[in-house]
């Protein structure tokens, strides 16, 4: 991303937080309408977490969306978090330039979504990862070949992360949902009707062959000596079942 | 490009998480431990948790989750 000279105090009409889908097609439309536009996020690399870079290679309608942006001279602040609201229009801004205010105009929050995690014994565990999180730190080159992983948690980003790890080598030993299958199977129901979505949950579920899947389980607890060694899931009727692993992903 | 990881040099390909390189150069170890002595890897992978807390090129509590390798770079942990 490229990075504007280093005053302590920049202005932009519009200021966009957050360069994932939502604010890189902010800037975009508001940059098209000829508005100044300064968009800024924490992460070195836009993109958000749906569409993050692997191993640094911007996913392509990213790479579209940047140029566009740097066509229209829109200044991409990266590496640079919002560290507080000051009065009249400002914001403290930190990044690789250091602390500096930025004014706004107009300021659009398109800061998305993190994972929340239940705490549960042994989550602090070395090993113990959010499962968006891991699919991550994997997009960045965190080693997981080999690694068997147990992905636990509910709803369809459990397969997108579970498809990712296992793409790069990882052996998913478990997909734990806690939804029970007759739940499953109404929410499979509704994918009738938005054919697209059936065909990425169909590709999806190919690419999952094989793994072993759980249903209307949780985690209770991970275990390990200094790092997960396995997990214990709790199911339906408090039916227990332990799962050796070297990492959970939980989401 | 070559990095040191408190100092070990070490060989990444470029898009690589600081975090990701920590692992890398000592796998299961993390980058810090709690104040009871237990040792933390990253939770979160996208800036909130902290547990990826390094100091790089002499600046402490940089976030690894959140910071890619640059030639040269010097990452220290538990510090």
């Amino acid at each position: 991303m490229n990075e504007p000279d280093n005053p302590s105090e920049l202005h932009a009409c519009v200021v966009v937080i957050g360069a994932g889908p939502g604010g890189l097609a902010a800037a975009v439309a508001a940059s098209a309408a000829g508005i100044d536009v300064l968009l800024l996020d924490a992460s070195p690399l836009a993109g958000g977490q749906i569409w993050r870079a692997r191993q640094g290679v911007a996913a392509e309608p990213v790479a579209r969306a940047l140029a566009r942006l740097a066509s229209t001279g829109v200044r991409v602040l990266a590496g640079t978090r919002v560290v507080m609201a000051l009065p009249d229009r400002t914001l403290l801004i930190d990044g690789p330039q250091g602390a500096r205010r930025l004014r706004w105009d107009r300021l659009i929050l398109a800061t998305g979504a993190r994972e929340r995690l239940l705490p549960f014994p042994g989550w602090t565990l070395p090993g113990v990862f959010g499962a968006g999180g891991l699919q991550a730190l994997v997009k960045g080159g965190w080693p997981i070949r080999g690694r068997r992983v147990v992905v636990a948690g509910t709803g369809p980003l459990l397969l997108a992360a579970a498809a990712t790890l296992r793409r790069e080598g990882a052996q998913v030993v478990g997909l734990v949902e806690e939804a029970r299958g007759d739940a499953l199977a109404r929410f499979a129901g509704t994918l009738a009707a938005h054919p697209r979505k059936a065909l990425q949950a169909l590709r999806l579920g190919v690419s999952l062959l094989g793994v072993p899947f759980i249903r209307g389980s949780r985690v209770v607890a991970a275990e390990g000596a200094g790092r997960v060694e396995r997990v214990l899931l709790q199911g339906e009727g408090g039916r227990g079942r332990t799962i050796d692993c070297d990492a959970l992903a939980a989401g | 490009m070559r990095i040191t990881v408190d100092g070990r040099a070490l060989e990444v390909p470029p898009g690589t998480l600081v975090a990701a390189a920590v692992e890398i150069a000592a796998p299961g170890r993390g980058a810090r431990a709690s104040p009871d002595g237990l040792r933390r890897q990253p939770l979160c992978g996208m800036g909130v948790c902290g547990e990826c807390r390094v100091a790089i090129d002499g600046h402490a509590h940089r976030l690894g989750c959140q910071s890619l390798c640059a030639p040269g770079m010097e990452i220290r942990t538990d510090e």
